[in-house]
């Protein structure tokens, strides 16, 4: 059971990651997008990570994507250039490298055995009290280091955003 | 809870980030006080250089994800020389173009913070957030010119390219996670010297992290945004961007090298990065001879420089990495000299800075002059300057353990740099000044981090064995 949720969950994925990128439509994009998110939410289920699952539906599938959509409706952008529609020779050459990298990688993930210690599917609970509990103690230096990136990205974008008035 | 030690650990970055938090706030509540932020950095940057060099250094900090030791001491003093040489001549080059606002030093800052994060973390996880947040700081920075193309040119480059590589980056650090079951690159390294078998996935993992950081070191073939973030942006940050990145992306792969013990791993390492370091001094200094703007002449012989620092990571062990560290010492300062000088002689920021413009400058401006020949001379790896030294303790490092040929293509090419950098001497005093004396900017602030960094470059070269044993002593932490 757990194996055929996966499977489809996986292939959904794919298919609706190539879609958001490759369609000419933002609109499109965007909403190939939720569908990517809502299945990567239930393969963190599947795991064993309900808490994830739920933060992945709400942040991303949720504020993140209504973001993107507000944008791109704002700027009512239609349509987009066609995927390598630039330099032919760049195209060629960029599809093979990403094929290189890709045959790559799944090489490598094939003969992988998960390392001890690594955590495994549903360890952890899965709930909220062991993540928050970690973020208090072993590592709440990452914790403390990602609200200082969120300030430093937020003053950067106030920078960038501002009309002079000067 | 943090323990005692833990905060000992990141007092600088601590003082850092106050100082940043302030003048923010000035920003927003006190317009008025805006004019003395520049000084206010300094002054940031001095109390967190006095906290590193004051106060313990307790070693292992925050679980184990930090170290707090001569070595991040070393890396830090760097960083933060940088940033006060940056911001000091910034604060002139800002005012002629009515943009002195605290965010472009908190930005400075909290972009220094990130680097030294980077370069004091063990675990990959603050080692990434300290990345971002160099990142992110700098994507800002470098369009901070928002009304100039070139400028915004630089920010869209350099943002777009730089997340690709840092979703690269995140990538093969959960490979890198699931290969050995642990973030911590020392436990990493243990699980690996225990005769576990190096996976592919191990493999994959690390050749990502490894592009990740030789994105930010501009290394063939990651090179292409170089020339153009150089270029566009403005001068101060191009000076700040071409040594705080690359001291501490240098670093993590020294960390890696030395931990997984690369060199001795297999053949294929000492190939693949031989290739990616004789390959961008190749390119750099080839493609520098034909660079009619400075600024870009200066982006492609960093690259040259980070490939010869490429040949102090791959022989790693206590030599190679004491080398790597004398030469961050030397490459910050000469590379500032050099900016803060070009930062002078600039009519404002839209035009392109020509090589040919600096013609006749060597009699009329005598001491600013002066400090671009020896940052060029230094660059050039001409004794008695640091850059000399920098590259005879790479070079030598590379002949004791037996690489000899990249050391040979290394002394060649730094044979083939020594053109385009003496060009710009030779344009300095044997050319007339133009019939139209360029407009340049006057600044005793600027000459002045120009002449304490020529000092600088001349202090290490006549006496480079100061760094070279306090390198020394942070390689043998390292390596251990």
């Amino acid at each position: 059971m757990v194996t055929y949720v996966f499977l489809a969950a996986a292939a959904l994925a794919i298919v609706f990651g190539i879609l958001a990128i490759a369609h000419r439509s933002p609109i499109i994009n965007v909403l190939s997008l939720v569908v990517v998110f809502f299945a990567l939410a239930a393969i963190y289920a599947v795991l064993g990570m309900d808490f994830l699952a739920a933060i992945q539906l709400i942040v991303y599938a949720g504020a993140v994507l209504v973001l993107f959509l507000f944008v791109i409706m704002l700027l009512n952008i239609r349509s987009v250039d066609r995927l390598g529609s630039g330099r032919r020779l760049q195209a060629i050459l960029g599809a093979l490298t990403s094929i290189a990298i890709g045959a790559a990688v799944v090489v490598a993930i094939a003969t992988l055995t998960p390392a001890q210690g690594a955590v495994a599917p549903g360890s952890q609970g899965g709930t909220a009290f062991p993540i928050g509990r970690s973020l208090m103690t072993t590592h709440l230096l990452p914790f403390e280091l990602v609200s200082l990136l969120l300030v430093a990205a937020l003053v950067g974008a106030l920078v960038l955003a501002r009309k002079e008035t000067r | 809870m943090p323990t005692q030690a833990d905060l000992f650990a990141v007092a600088p970055e601590l003082i850092l980030i106050a100082g940043a938090g302030v003048l923010l706030l000035i920003d927003a509540f006190a317009p008025k006080l805006r004019q003395i932020s520049s000084e206010l950095t300094l002054l940031t940057a001095a109390g967190a250089a006095w906290a590193l060099l004051a106060l313990p250094h307790p070693g292992a900090a925050w679980s184990g994800m930090m170290r707090s030791d001569t070595l991040s001491v070393l890396v830090s003093l760097c960083l933060l020389v940088a940033v006060f040489l940056c911001s000091w001549m910034a604060g002139p080059y800002l005012r002629r173009a009515n943009k002195e606002t605290g965010e472009f030093y908190a930005l400075l800052i909290f972009a220094t913070t990130g680097a030294m994060f980077m370069a004091s973390s063990i675990d990959l996880l603050p080692l990434f957030l300290g990345l971002e947040l160099l990142s992110v700081a700098l994507y800002v920075l470098n369009a901070f010119f928002k009304d100039v193309d070139v400028s915004l040119e630089a920010g869209l480059k350099y943002f777009i390219v730089g997340a690709f590589a840092a979703a690269f980056t995140a990538y093969g650090i959960a490979l890198l996670y699931g290969a050995t079951g642990t973030t911590n690159i020392e436990v990493m390294g243990r699980t690996l010297g225990g005769g576990a078998a190096v996976s592919p996935v191990l493999i994959a993992g690390f050749a990502m992290v490894a592009g990740g950081m030789a994105f930010k070191l501009a290394l063939f073939p990651f090179h292409a945004w170089a020339p153009d973030v150089y270029q566009g942006s403005p001068t101060p940050v191009t000076a700040f961007l071409s040594v705080v990145p690359k001291a501490a992306a240098l670093i993590v792969l020294l960390r890696f090298a030395i931990a997984f013990d690369l060199l001795h791993m297999g053949h294929s390492w000492v190939w693949a990065a031989g290739i990616v370091a004789v390959g961008s001094q190749t390119l750099g200094n080839i493609v520098a001879i034909v660079q009619r703007d400075i600024k870009r002449m200066l982006a492609y012989s960093g690259i040259a420089h980070m490939g010869y620092a490429m040949v102090g990571v791959i022989v790693a062990g206590t030599a190679g990495s004491s080398a790597v560290l004398v030469y961050i010492a030397a490459y910050t300062v000469m590379n500032i000299g050099a900016f803060a000088v070009i930062s002078l002689m600039s009519e404002n920021e839209a035009e392109p800075h020509l090589i040919t413009d600096l013609a006749g400058q060597g009699w009329s401006r005598p001491l600013a002059a002066l400090a671009l020949s020896i940052s060029m001379f230094s660059l050039a790896g001409v004794p008695p300057f640091a850059g000399f030294a920098a590259k005879f303790f790479i070079f030598r490092s590379a002949v004791n353990q037996g690489l000899i040929w990249l050391a040979v293509l290394g002394v060649i090419n730094s044979l083939i740099s020594a053109f385009y950098y003496l060009r710009v001497v030779y344009i300095l005093y044997m050319k007339p000044l133009p019939r139209r004396v360029p407009d340049f900017l006057r600044s005793r602030a600027i000459g002045a981090v120009a002449g304490v960094s020529a000092a600088l470059v001349v202090l290490i070269g006549l006496y480079p064995t100061w760094v070279f044993s306090a390198a020394r002593t942070a390689a043998k932490l390292l390596v251990r």
